[in-house]
């Protein structure tokens, strides 16, 4: 998908897409392209997983 | 088996010429590695506080037979049978009639190829207490094995550098104050025990003590916060055991309101209330205080949820 065809308006992230974005690591510079200039939304186990990974990492 | 003994080689391992306080030592690091493995067979890894420790002390008091002549070999003898306390845990699915039996067998297992970090540090101690390879060439451990042959496991300084390398690689158990969310069942307010029901896992061991009765008796069935110290598991992070020290009403961790959880909210909505919802700049969201290391660890554990 290239950014382009990203549909306007708020974008729901996953896990993958927010920690390479937050990390700097994997597909960085591929998601950050998709979700700028878009409003995000976490959604309730992203947030979870994120936590946990955090923790245990 | 009623009958084991312990022979410990060496130049210096010989009535006569042996020391008396490390014949004496070997006979108490036996007996306190039996009750360290005893305790992990009952799934009590602290054997210092607790109702475990008379039955543990029980399970695990041999006596001695005598020391035979030759090499220094102590013939200890084991309980009987069973410590009658032993049907107070049997909750605890332990099958066995004799614990120290049972803790003895599993430190021979250890020595020959350890599995639970816990008795193979038991018999790590008893290496090391003796000076296996250093004063004292090997102990070797001889059981008798259901009228066969004896078993017979020798601790020597290979063994020992084995089991030095499984203890140190190993993960440590973790135990951490913190809270647990979920519904308490199964109390049993004779031995102090109750199963807390999670999200994600069936049964977590909740013990406490007689001044929480009445909060457990209340709280059953209820979605509560259980506080106290946690014992997790070291390979998955899940929760295994908690000793209670609080019981919150509710789920004080999560702050969730029911009602408010069913209620349908618009991103809008929801974006205001947050004072959210402006389009982002990948860069804002890049944490640039964390090391590589740091980025390293967390993106392998989330690497795990895969």
């Amino acid at each position: 998908m290239q950014p382009d065809e990203v549909p306007s308006g708020p974008l729901a992230v996953d896990t993958d897409a927010f920690s390479a974005v937050h990390w700097g690591r994997g597909r960085r510079d591929e998601f950050a392209a998709l979700i700028a200039g878009h409003p995000l939304a976490m959604p309730f186990p992203v947030v979870g997983e994120l936590k946990v990974g955090a923790i245990r990492g | 088996m009623k009958e084991f003994r312990i022979k410990l080689e060496g130049d210096q391992a010989h009535l006569g010429t042996v020391p008396a306080a490390d014949v004496a030592r070997l006979l108490l690091l036996i007996e306190k590695a039996a009750a360290q493995t005893a305790a992990v067979i009952l799934h009590q890894p602290k054997t210092t506080t607790g109702r475990y420790r008379g039955v543990i002390e029980q399970a695990v008091h041999f006596r001695l037979h005598g020391i035979e002549e030759g090499s220094v070999v102590p013939v200890l003898e084991l309980p009987e049978a069973g410590p009658p306390e032993l049907g107070a845990v049997r909750a605890l699915d332990f099958e066995v009639a004799t614990l120290g039996e049972s803790a003895v067998k599993a430190l021979l297992d250890a020595a020959r190829k350890p599995s639970e970090p816990l008795i193979a540090k038991a018999m790590l101690d008893v290496a090391d207490g003796m000076l296996i390879g250093e004063r004292y060439d090997a102990i070797v451990i001889e059981v008798p094995s259901n009228g066969q042959r004896p078993r017979k496991v020798k601790i020597d300084a290979k063994v020992r550098r084995r089991l030095r390398k499984y203890v140190d690689a190993a993960p440590v158990p973790a135990s951490r104050t913190d809270d647990l969310v979920g519904s308490l069942v199964e109390a049993d307010f004779e031995r102090q025990t109750a199963r807390l029901r999670t999200p994600t896992e069936p049964a977590v061991e909740v013990t406490f003590s007689d001044e929480h009765s009445d909060d457990i008796q209340a709280a059953l069935r209820q979605s509560s916060t259980v506080r106290g110290e946690v014992l997790y598991d070291p390979k998955t992070h899940t929760a295994k055991r908690i000793r209670l020290t609080e019981i919150v009403r509710g789920i004080e961790q999560l702050a969730l309101d029911p009602g408010e959880f069913w209620s349908a909210i618009s991103f809008d909505e929801l974006a205001e209330r947050q004072a959210a919802g402006r389009p982002v700049d990948p860069d804002d969201l890049y944490d640039d205080a964390a090391t590589d290391e740091e980025r390293d660890a967390v993106m392998a554990a989330l690497a795990e949820f895969e």
